[in-house]
């Protein structure tokens, strides 16, 4: 009881914050080159032994990018949430400015100018971008004039070279635009750091490009900006000045961007060589399998988000969508796997009109579907492994009878496909929600490839993904076309469908710009397309 | 003619009172499905203390400060707690049912002090709703405070992220919607019935609860939506002063207003104003608030 009447207290009577004015006088004069930020022994523990950060040293300076790599699990996360305040460190001290600084919450490290930009968006789709960036801000005021607001957000804007419709409710932007909206609200606060956790990774081609020039420019008015980066190194990599390399928690290496190679870099990460190529194995293409004519779905915002596509897939083909997400390809997944209706046109499979069958008669067919929320849709967390693989067998004959399940069976295989697509767990009774995102797309696929017969529809499989993970998953898919199955890989990233399709279609609001033979695609041209623009 | 709409204001007065303290309190993300039992502990605390000290400004303060009260006991379960919000506001209705009968059902009777009304048909009760509701619209979308509000309501994570005390906001919207179930309860128990009788509320508190879910959050639908509920009502409690000779009797009268709930709850779960419903939802509404 003594513990709630002080939370009770603490809500009531707590401290009252002093801020507005805290961060400019803290941040007068800096130079460019001055160490800004220092971590000396960051150590956290968490119950259950696991040590996320292993005395972690980090040094950044004004005006640097400074990129930290790690692979998922590497302890990135877990320091981007100690340098942010959302965690704190068991040992280890954090100075800014030679000054030491204990962050009680994100609040404090706001105030001393550290700013954020999460991996997942932190941001409320249903308010405009202005009401995003001046949400929480002590210059707001209490009555919020939203002239003069806008006023000074888009001329930090400009001075920066973003592109923001600061009226649009964030909903309608595009994930580039969303990431403009983040970074600007944490200048609009006058962040000097800037924490970035995956920048690029669902940016198109272009808008990569335009936001290393604003990173650019930012480093050159003294601002921090510190990448976290798992996967897409290239581009970050191509401005960033300095890295440091994490592997289990510790700092494997430091080093200056200049003297780095992409191979070196990734071998630091994971431990072992990396092959950024997977090699495209050479199948003859069979006879048609699905065929898709003039596909049209409604979204669940309720406007036409698939605007009549029509495409074929062969046996040993992997037929690759480009595009940014929102343009239609979830939808167009959700309607070949049966859990969405077709507003128009057909889709057949093996020249049998299968439309209107549900999920079910298409997994019996020999559909795999791999969805592109492996937490939502992919998976049921509270099941344990071999409960969610049971998903995809209880309606086989051979794992039940009389509407009885056959456990022992369902165990064998479950522990078969489990070793065989080495998904990392204690045991099969372990929970999928104990699964990180890389074992737990292992699961996903290990539940739905070996059921898999004839196509494989896989939505983002790489998603979200470490190097190493990303390189299992594409492997896999090239087995499963090794095997003779046609394959529809819708992805974001643009070099992952280049690698390994053979036939590619960037999509753009609704409708395939183009479909290209692997051999004919050039990167720029595809990623153009991406962002609408017609091939001459 | 006039009393009838007199008393329809009046009815209306209860729903704006209870609505907008609800509204307030969804918009942050916490759902108080227990209105009900507000108003029941609203209505009993204010009209034995009028009772007793013959001062109705005394019961209305009274009546609210228990409703604030309650509404802070349910921010102690859903936010502090984190107990299944629509679990704990249930529970504060069920006792409210059971101990507001056990503890003023001796006192059934009438109250004797007339309240003040303008012109003798209004209570200025009405004008002070309303100005309310405007007042609540205002701070939602004009100020700073109501952006947070806003902004806890849809997702909590990013509004802790941006430095917003959430669990401050959360318990500012659900005293401050308790302190107006009281209110309301209070209100009608003093001034619109100016009686006891057992359970006075007879279901008002969620009718109020319907009425914020059917103004998609937004005040100047609940506005509307409790003036029309408000002549549903007291059509339903006294046709006759309004066609006089109504034939119907009076248990069939008193459904009207739960028969519109009902199709007014209909209407709203059609799946073309699912849509628009589904994004004026605050999307964090009903989840309690855990950190990772």
């Amino acid at each position: 009881m003594s513990v709630l009447s002080q939370k009770i207290i603490d809500l009531f009577g707590g401290r009252k914050e002093e801020r507005s004015q805290l961060s400019e006088k803290f941040w007068a004069n800096l130079k460019h080159g001055e160490v800004v930020l220092e971590a000396r022994g960051i150590t956290k523990k968490f119950p259950g032994g696991v040590v996320a950060n292993d005395h972690i040293d980090l040094e950044i300076r004004a005006g640097e990018i400074h990129a930290i790599l790690g692979e998922n699990g590497a302890g990135k996360t877990t320091l981007m949430n100690i340098l942010y305040g959302l965690l704190k460190p068991d040992e280890g001290e954090i100075y800014i400015r030679g000054k030491k600084v204990e962050f009680k919450s994100p609040l404090d490290a706001i105030n001393l100018g550290i700013g954020m930009v999460h991996q997942h968006r932190k941001l409320i789709p249903a308010h405009t971008a202005l009401e995003n960036i001046i949400l929480g801000h002590p210059k707001a005021g209490k009555i919020v004039d939203i002239e003069a607001a806008k006023k000074e957000v888009q001329e930090l804007c400009d001075k920066y070279g973003f592109k923001i419709d600061l009226d649009a409710k964030v909903w309608q932007l595009s994930a580039g635009e969303q990431q403009s909206v983040e970074i600007v609200k944490a200048l609009y606060r006058g962040a000097k750091l800037l924490i970035l956790d995956e920048p690029t990774s669902v940016l198109t081609p272009i808008e990569t490009e335009r936001f290393l020039k604003s990173l650019r420019s930012m480093a050159g008015t003294e601002i921090a900006v510190i990448p976290f980066i798992t996967h897409k190194l290239p581009e970050v990599l191509s401005v960033s000045d300095r890295v440091t390399i994490l592997r289990k928690g510790k700092v494997v290496k430091r080093l200056e961007t200049r003297k780095a190679t992409m191979e070196a870099l990734a071998k630091y990460m994971v431990g072992r060589e990396v092959l950024f190529r997977v090699k495209k194995p050479k199948v003859k293409k069979g006879k048609e399998i699905l065929r898709v004519e003039n596909l049209s779905a409604i979204s669940d915002r309720g406007f036409l988000a698939l605007k009549g596509v029509t495409f074929s897939i062969r046996e040993g083909e992997i037929f690759g969508i480009a595009g940014v997400s929102g343009n239609g390809q979830q939808e167009l997944a959700e309607v070949l796997a049966g859990v969405r209706k077709a507003s128009g046109g057909k889709v057949m499979f093996e020249g049998k009109d299968i439309t209107h069958a549900s999920p079910l008669e298409r997994l019996k067919m020999g559909i795999g579907y791999i969805p592109s929320e492996r937490v939502r849709v992919g998976s049921i967390p509270q099941f344990s492994l071999m409960e969610n693989i049971a998903l995809s067998l209880y309606f086989d004959r051979e794992f039940s009878k009389w509407g009885l399940l056959d456990y022992k069976r369902i165990r064998e295989h479950a522990e078969k496909v489990i070793s065989e697509f080495e998904v990392m767990a204690p045991g099969i009774y372990t929970r999928a929600a104990h699964l990180s995102g890389g074992n737990l797309q292992r699961l996903i696929l290990a539940r739905t490839i070996p059921r898999t017969k004839k196509l494989l529809i896989a939505n983002l499989p790489t998603q979200g993904l470490d190097v190493g993970a990303t390189e299992f998953v594409r492997n896999k898919l090239l087995d499963c076309k090794k095997e003779g199955m046609g394959i529809l890989l819708i992805s974001e990233d643009l070099d992952e469908v280049l690698q390994v399709s053979d036939t590619i279609a960037p999509i753009y609001e609704g409708k395939f710009v183009d479909i290209i033979p692997a051999e004919k695609a050039r990167k720029e041209i595809v990623g153009a397309m991406m962002t609408g623009a017609r091939a001459k | 003619m006039w009393p009838f709409i007199a008393r329809c204001l009046e009815v209306a007065t209860i729903f704006l009172l209870a609505g907008i303290g609800e509204l307030l309190d969804q918009r942050s993300g916490v759902l108080n499905v227990g209105i009900e039992g507000l108003m029941l502990f609203g209505a009993a605390s204010g009209f034995i203390t009028a009772l007793r000290t013959g001062s109705l400004l005394v019961g209305f303060i009274v009546g609210a400060a228990l409703g604030a009260v309650f509404g802070f006991l349910h921010g102690l379960f859903s936010i502090t707690l984190k107990v299944d919000q629509v679990v704990s506001a249930m529970g504060i209705w069920i006792f409210a049912m059971g101990f507001v009968t056990f503890w003023m059902d001796k006192y059934s009777g009438p109250l004797r002090i007339p309240s003040p009304r303008i012109g003798g048909l209004l209570s200025p009760m009405f004008f002070f709703a309303v100005v309310l509701v405007l007042v609540v619209w205002f701070i939602l979308s004009k100020t700073h405070i109501g952006l947070k509000i806003r902004s806890v309501g849809e997702d909590p994570s990013v509004a802790e992220a941006t430095g917003i005390n959430v669990v401050k906001i959360r318990y500012l919207c659900v005293i401050i919607g308790g302190l107006l179930g009281g209110l309301a309860g209070a209100f009608m128990c003093i001034t619109y019935l100016g009686l006891w009788s057992h359970i006075p509320t007879q279901g008002m508190g969620w009718i109020a609860l319907a009425l914020v879910l059917f103004s998609m959050w937004r005040p100047p639908i609940l506005l509307a939506g409790a003036l029309i509920f408000g002549v549903i009502w007291q059509f339903g409690i006294a046709p006759e002063t309004l066609i006089p000779g109504f034939g119907l009797p009076l248990g069939v009268c008193r459904m009207f207003p739960f028969i519109a709930t009902i199709i007014v709850l209909a209407v709203i779960s059609t799946p073309r104003f699912r849509r628009k419903w589904g994004l004026a939802k605050p999307a964090a509404l009903g989840q309690p608030y855990i950190k990772e």
